[in-house]
């Protein structure tokens, strides 16, 4: 028998194809690890980090920072979380753009744009998701990564089978353990995720936050896009806004937080802190199931002919614009509707108002594009 | 850069021809075909996404891998003949009900922890010489354990397909144990009767024990059962004492059951069996690595998308035939339920959402029989000592057919059966 | 001709006083009588889009979403918002059965006290078909007046029925602009 027989030599050439495949993928995915830029704009007075709330993230990947624009003045307090969902980029972007251009005139908002750091570092293995995208800000082009809609697996790999909400015991899918909008109140001692969910939870309390905002985005075959989805408690302001929106021709559904579905932000920062929490919804075709080729062009221009071909079939509800859903149109929408919901609270109470200052309108950002948000 | 059909099309074609033509392992077929498709779609050779695909399935990967060397060590220790012995010698007078019994026993571990393949590995490795030794073809029992593994999936407490397309639509998984019930248990008694009434008549026990491994229970007494036993009350508090009991992950739980293993039997050379355990289970985990790039380039180019809208399409009286077809023709549960599960569920809207998705997922879970990957028919392959997976697939037809004219019937008349509970 | 006068009074007169049919806008003398009470079929969080639409209007309303017979007690106008949701009827832990009970409950008293009942439909499209419809239907059947935003209307299931059963309808564009009719009633 030769010293080299030739499956031999095949199986180690195929083993060199291996290694080198995974050693050049390997260091696409460790860029993943470097963090976004983001450009504090003049109305952050301060920034401070979830590990300010909860020392045990320091130095993990789920830490995030936390913006804060105070105005000086008497007012409430307002939080805006986004990128719960690393793959929702429009929720991300409403948040940024709040940073790099918001200043508050009255009250303060407090602003996390990277609730689930960790799910910022990888993408879905399957969903073929691109890992950043590019858009061309008032001063540069301006690059960000598309993460995963949930935590890195690195951190409490492998899921369990069955993932068990804490502390009510309901059972969803394994995968659901690294989804930050499902482990609300989170727990001390708990996965990386329920720590992150902790840290929020203690952030709404020791702040004093009256109203939060959690920034999301779904597949446009899910019912509840272009929704508020709120607590019992929201349910005036929601609809006040909601009849505003209207009126600038931006229709939103109300829904509210079903109390027997735990683990998310509407229901338990709702449940277990003073503050009356929002969740928005946009369309995002990029993190549809029945999208066609799937890149960073669709994350940011939203056009998708297999969205297009199934909304003409009627056979389900899409929502999904002929023309596209670019990302300037959702975040738009998340930021206007954030400020129809403070409209209606400015009215309901008018000793303490939050008056915000530096976001253009619905309009304005259409035409001018998501970038122009941007420093 | 070519549309969805074309380049569909040309990954199906390399798939064939890396197969019947260059006689390639599926695995590398699967690869081949990926990048195909790929190069084709205008994207280059993507090497980050091929990489990212092959670990869209690592922990099923790791549980086979595990599971074989459970297996192997069980065998080599004495107990898994030990088993196949007495079950026979218990239960040799009542042919229906010893089958009946065989087909819960083997749907167990499925129902347990919701995946299909832990059924083959574990109890259907088991009953496999037992059922060869009644004198069912190897092809058949292969079929039997590999749709019985279909069963096990999608029967309650845990079904994961349901509980994809929950995660989808915001569906708490909730009072569902009653329509899997009635979605799993009548088919399972019906497939036991038909191998029942198919192969086995009158069982003379001595011929049938002359085929089987000598009992070694009066050598080893109930010891020899100790890594089975472990294995099943990890598993088994794991789900009933949460909060006492850490889950440490199945890959784990069967490594210890093989563990335990070393000592509770005959003696044997454990890195030697261990090894043969993973051997066998490569083809299986090199299919699996492929279709994680396979599906990864399907989304990258919109293949997938295609397929989805394609099935969503189809004119009222074709939906429900669609589906039964390409459901399946994922190749994968957790896919197809992933896929075209959750919009499917938009689609019958208004109609009984649990029953529906009950359905979906008995249709769904035969894509874990279907080409490309075969995965079940090719471990059941494995387990029987047959070379064919095709033949294995061929015979599980009759059965995949009753179950596909259950889930639609379920889907058509989800109100009423929403009723019968 | 004194005679022929006193018939063409008689005649318009007849034709004022038939709904739906008037040109006037909805009689100023047969407005509708406060406190209103806003209830849901379906349980649809629209009702609170209703409750705000009324404050807008000051309207003397109160919104329960799960009223009972007895909460009728006092009560003007009864108001239905019309629609259905799974997340809804989660949220008030009833069945559709219960629901379905218990909005036939209330019609069935408003109709006995002689309260006056009119149905809302605001939710457009997402608030039609499948199970919404029968409450749509049973809502829609028991009033004297329907108020609905077009969208919910595109295979003029509202426009039929109050064909059908002679009853007044408002088709509005927005949700906002259900004020108008609103106003004109109330």
């Amino acid at each position: 028998m030769p010293l080299f027989p030739i499956h031999r030599i095949r199986a180690l050439l195929l083993l060199a194809a291996a290694a080198a495949a995974c050693l050049y993928a390997g260091k696409e995915f460790r860029k993943m690890n470097a963090p976004d830029t983001i450009l504090p704009g003049q109305g952050v007075s301060r920034i401070r980090a979830l590990k300010d709330y909860f020392p045990n993230l320091e130095g993990t990947r789920s830490d995030s920072a936390v913006y804060f624009l105070e105005s000086g003045r008497p007012g409430p307090t307002v939080l805006v979380l986004g990128g719960t969902h690393p793959n929702e980029p429009a929720g991300f972007l409403a948040a940024v753009a709040l940073v790099e251009s918001l200043r508050v005139k009255a009250g303060r908002l407090i602003v996390v744009p990277q609730a689930c750091q960790s799910g910022f570092t990888c993408t879905d293995p399957l969903e073929g998701y691109p890992q950043s995208y590019s858009l061309r800000s008032r001063s540069r082009l301006r690059t960000f990564r598309f993460g995963s809609r949930a935590a890195n697996p690195v951190e409490d790999w492998p899921d369990p089978i069955i993932y068990r909400h804490f502390p009510s015991g309901q059972q969803l899918s394994g995968n659901e353990t690294r989804n930050l909008n499902r482990a609300y109140p989170g727990k001390s001692d708990g996965t990386t995720t329920e720590k992150t969910a902790f840290a929020i939870m203690k952030l709404i309390r020791d702040e004093k936050v009256n109203l939060a905002f959690d920034l999301h985005e779904a597949a446009p075959e899910i019912p509840i896009i272009n929704a508020i989805v709120t607590h019992e408690k929201g349910r005036e302001l929601a609809a006040g806004a909601l009849l505003g929106l209207e009126l600038e021709n931006l229709p939103y559904a109300l829904e509210l937080s079903p109390p027997n579905f735990h683990g998310l932000s509407h229901r338990e920062w709702g449940d277990g802190t003073p503050a009356i929490p929002f969740l928005l919804e946009t369309t995002n075709p990029v993190q549809g199931r029945l999208r066609g080729r799937t890149g960073a062009s669709l994350a940011v221009d939203g056009q998708d002919r297999q969205y297009r071909l199934a909304q003409e079939s009627g056979r389900m509800r899409i929502t999904y614009d002929a023309g596209g859903e670019p990302l300037a149109r959702r975040v738009g929408r998340h930021l206007r509707a954030i400020q129809a919901v403070l409209e209606t609270y400015n009215e309901l109470h008018p000793e303490g108002r939050v008056e915000l200052e530096g976001i253009p309108s619905y309009e304005e950002i259409i035409r001018n594009g998501v970038g122009s948000l941007l420093q | 850069m070519a549309n969805e059909p074309v380049v569909l099309a040309v990954m199906l074609a390399v798939f064939t021809a890396a197969v019947f033509v260059w006689k390639l392992p599926s695995g590398l077929a699967l690869v081949l075909s990926a990048a195909a498709g790929a190069l084709t779609a205008g994207e280059g050779l993507p090497v980050r996404h091929l990489v990212e695909g092959s670990f869209g399935y690592l922990d099923a990967v790791l549980i086979i891998a595990t599971a074989m060397v459970l297996m192997k060590v069980v065998e080599a220790g004495g107990a898994l003949g030990t088993i196949s012995y007495g079950l026979m010698k218990w239960l040799y007078r009542w042919p229906s009900l010893l089958m009946i019994f065989v087909a819960f026993f083997v749907m167990f571990p499925g129902m347990l922890t919701g995946l299909s393949s832990a059924c083959i590995l574990t109890t259907g490795a088991l009953v496999a010489p037992a059922l060869q030794a009644l004198g069912i073809p190897a092809a058949s029992v292969g079929s039997l354990i590999a749709f019985l593994a279909v069963l096990g999936m999608v029967a309650p407490p845990i079904n994961i397909p349901v509980m994809i397309i929950g995660g989808g639509v915001d569906m708490p998984y909730v009072g569902f144990d009653k329509p899997l019930l009635l979605a799993t248990f009548p088919i399972a008694i019906l497939t036991a009767l038909y191998y029942r009434y198919r192969y086995v008549r009158t069982i003379v026990l001595e011929q049938v024990l002359s085929k089987l491994p000598p009992s070694l229970y009066v050598r080893h007494g109930m010891k020899l059962f100790l890594p089975l036993g472990l294995v099943v009350a990890l598993m088994l508090s794991i789900r009933l004492f949460p909060q006492w009991v850490p889950d440490i992950g199945i890959p784990l739980i069967f490594m210890l059951g093989a563990v335990a293993g070393i000592f509770t039997g005959e003696r044997f050379r454990f890195w030697p069996v261990a090894r043969q355990g993973i051997r066998e289970a490569l083809p299986v985990m090199g299919i699996l690595v492929g279709v994680g790039m396979f599906v990864q380039i399907m989304t990258l180019t919109g293949v997938r998308g295609f397929l989805a809208v394609g099935a969503l399409q189809l004119p009222p009286a074709l939906l429900c035939l669609g589906i039964a077809l390409l459901m399946p023709a994922f190749g994968s549960a957790y896919a197809a339920s992933s896929v075209l599960g959750v919009p499917l569920v938009y689609v019958f809207l208004g109609k009984n959402e649990i029953v529906i998705a009950s359905a979906l997922s008995l249709i769904a879970g035969i894509g874990d029989l279907m080409p490309p990957p075969m995965l079940l028919c090719s471990f059941a392959a494995q387990i029987v000592g047959e070379k064919n997976p095709w033949r294995i697939l061929k015979e599980c037809l009759p059965m995949i057919l009753v179950s596909l004219l259950v889930g639609i019937a379920m889907i058509l008349l989800a109100d009423k059966v929403a009723r019968l509970y | 001709m004194k005679k022929t006068v006193a018939h063409a009074f008689v005649c318009l007169f007849i034709f004022l006083l038939y709904p739906g049919t008037s040109p006037l806008p909805a009689q100023a003398a047969d407005k509708l009588p406060q406190p209103v009470l806003i209830s849901s079929a379906g349980q649809s969080a629209d009702v609170a889009i209703a409750g705000m639409l009324c404050k807008k209007l000051s309207l003397q309303a109160k919104s329960q979403p799960l009223a009972k017979p007895a909460d009728l007690q006092g009560i003007g106008t009864l108001m239905v918002v019309s629609g259905f949701s799974t997340k809804g009827l989660g949220a008030a832990g009833v069945s559709k059965e219960q629901e379905m009970e218990r909005v036939k409950a209330l019609l069935d008293a408003a109709r006995e006290k002689k309260i006056r009942v009119i149905t809302l439909h605001i939710g457009g499209k997402a608030r039609r078909g499948g199970q919404s419809d029968d409450f749509n239907r049973l809502a829609a059947e028991a009033s004297e007046r329907l108020i609905v935003v077009r969208t919910g209307d595109e295979d003029q299931f509202f426009s039929s029925l109050a064909a059908g059963k002679k009853i007044p309808i408002d088709l509005v564009d927005k949700i906002s602009d259900a004020m108008q009719p609103l106003g004109k009633i109330f």
